[in-house]
């Protein structure tokens, strides 16, 4: 997903949610944070780089493939962006390597986003945004694994996307790849841009959904394909449907963390909510675009009748910089940072103790006492003073 | 990064390094130590992505490419070992490609983190700056196999170095129920 959802769609799931105009914009803002707090940005501000969320172009490009570098890129892309749904899955292979990367492939509605809903709960708002980028993003990043995986994230040349005529008639059309980052993604003739096929089963360009290109992001698109791990199932990705269910399961997920419900369950979505704008809803997700920001903007103000002001990378950087020592935890990026490494070791420990090893290992500081990297000392302090 | 991991990385960086020196001081052995090396990574990764296909690459859609690829890996390997002593141009040519590679990597690196005004886009400028300053020496001494030892035992340290630091490094995540 792009920021036209993280952002401004997590902003108008967040108001219909009941959360204030300023909350929901405080919401929107770490959602979309999710996909711009790097280790290169971590360094800019001083803050520690275990928090990383997202690693940019560059840093892929050069990070290291070996067991710690794989490591770091599984545990910020499993633990954000490509949640795993079953970490206990059965699967017919002799080999411990191919089970352990296939129980990391994601899905929506699993036993992970609760444990992510629940980590969110009686929380701040940063930690709020959070859980809604993983759980909106489990819907767009379906069927791929947050692990550099050739075996289990490779697509096969059959790909085809399924065109509505408008009458809801529906024909195929072959979907053409290409690897040139320059030009950029055209719809109208079905040419997309991917990565480029690498054979190396632990190569950054068989990441995550890299192999299918932006398509899981655009909420537009329904397309059809071969994935690596199928066994020549055809995969049907409808995402018009998948983003509604997205968006209804965050108004659901949000009422749960404000206390309006009283339990979060898998499989449920508040569809009622949304009765009143659901053709509206419909509308922006399936139009033929690249970004629907502008749409889902003037849908937000529509909502709240104030003005969603436009995401911006640099909010809360200075007032995170100019803090002092002891304040910084206290400042909307500190949060962030607290939020993040909160999520990632929580997503880390399921793996580990699944007896997967892909994220590392997690040290249990009930038991263990302290024995891992310094940047966890964070929340150590915290659980120590509650 | 279990302890076995952390012994094996220190272990074997030290004898890459060890190889290196004796690379570097005894040159005439060097360079036929260079070929049979690179000949020897060959066929042992013919034989990991052989490993890889009954492993994993069996299970993938279209996974057959993967055995083929590494049929052709291990008879390029042989064929390297088979010819050691006469294939230095090959060498020189996989360097240039290898360095050019890492070094327009870090210049873009650094382009990047310039945006965002990182201060680390000096260091990753300073890396892409070596790195293409010895695609300049490899093309400027285009045929000279002490050159071509001087790279490849300074890169093989470089690397070494990096491995042992990264094997001190805590890697855990801590975990509070």
């Amino acid at each position: 997903m792009q920021e036209d959802f993280h952002y401004y769609a997590t902003y108008c799931a967040a108001y219909i949610a009941g959360y204030s105009h300023e909350d929901s914009l405080k919401i929107a803002y770490s959602a979309q944070f999710v996909d711009c707090c790097s280790a290169t940005l971590l360094k800019k501000v001083h803050a520690p780089l275990a928090a990383a969320t997202t690693q940019l172009q560059s840093e892929l490009m050069d990070a290291r493939t070996d067991i710690i570098g794989l490591q770091n890129i599984t545990r910020i892309w499993a633990s954000f962006h490509f949640l795993p749904y079953d970490l206990y899955a059965a699967v017919k292979a002799w080999s411990k390597a191919y089970r352990n990367k296939y129980r990391l492939i994601c899905k929506p509605n699993s036993d992970l986003i609760v444990k992510t809903v629940n980590l969110a709960k009686d929380r701040d708002l940063e930690s709020v945004g959070i859980a809604m980028h993983v759980m909106a993003d489990t819907w767009a990043h379906a069927y791929f694994a947050g692990t550099p995986s050739q075996v289990i994230n490779n697509t096969d040349f059959e790909f085809y996307e399924v065109i509505n005529r408008g009458s809801g008639e529906t024909y195929e059309r072959r979907i053409g790849f290409r690897h040139n980052p320059a030009v950029k993604d055209d719809p109208s003739r079905s040419l997309y841009i991917n990565s480029v096929n690498n054979g190396s089963e632990n190569s950054i360009m068989n990441l995550g959904h890299g192999r299918a290109g932006h398509l899981p992001d655009y909420s537009f698109i329904h397309y059809r394909y071969l994935p690596a791990w199928g066994n020549y199932d055809v995969i049907d990705k409808d995402n018009p449907s998948d983003y509604i269910h997205a968006f209804c399961q965050m108004i659901y997920a949000m009422k749960y963390l404000q206390g309006r419900i009283d339990t979060f369950e898998k499989g449920k979505y508040d569809f009622d909510a949304i009765s009143e704008w659901q053709g509206h809803i419909k509308e922006i997700l399936s139009r033929r675009q690249l970004d629907s920001s502008a749409e889902w903007k003037a849908f937000g103000e529509e909502l709240s009748g104030q003005e969603v002001v436009p995401f911006d990378i640099h909010d809360y950087q200075t007032e995170y910089g100019n803090a002092s020592r002891e304040l910084k935890d206290d400042t909307s990026f500190g949060r962030f940072i607290i939020a993040a490494m909160r999520q990632k070791s929580m997503v880390t420990n399921a793996v580990f103790e699944s007896g997967n090893m892909l994220t590392g290992f997690s040290v249990d500081y009930t038991k263990k006492g302290f024995r891992g990297m310094k940047d966890f000392k964070k929340l150590v302090k915290l659980f120590e003073n509650n | 990064m279990n302890r076995f991991t952390r012994i094996w990385n220190i272990f074997t960086s030290l004898l890459v390094i060890a190889i290196s020196m004796i690379m570097f001081v005894v040159p005439d052995l060097g360079y036929g130590l260079a070929t049979l090396i690179l000949g020897c990574v060959l066929l042992v990764s013919g034989v990991k992505q052989l490993l890889y296909y009954l492993s994993m690459g069996i299970h993938m859609v279209g996974g057959r490419i993967i055995l083929y690829r590494a049929l052709i890996t291990m008879d390029i390997g042989l064929f390297t070992i088979s010819i050691h002593g006469t294939g230095q141009r090959y060498i020189m040519f996989y360097f240039i490609l290898y360095y050019a590679f890492a070094g327009i990597v870090s210049v873009f690196r650094a382009l990047e983190a310039r945006r965002v005004e990182a201060g680390s886009w000096k260091t990753c400028l300073l890396e892409g700056i070596y790195d293409l300053g010895i695609v300049l020496i490899c093309l400027i001494n285009n045929n000279s196999a002490s050159i071509m030892l001087d790279i490849l035992c300074l890169s093989l340290v470089i690397s070494s170095v990096t491995r042992i630091m990264i094997a001190f490094r805590k890697s855990a995540i801590i975990y509070i129920p």
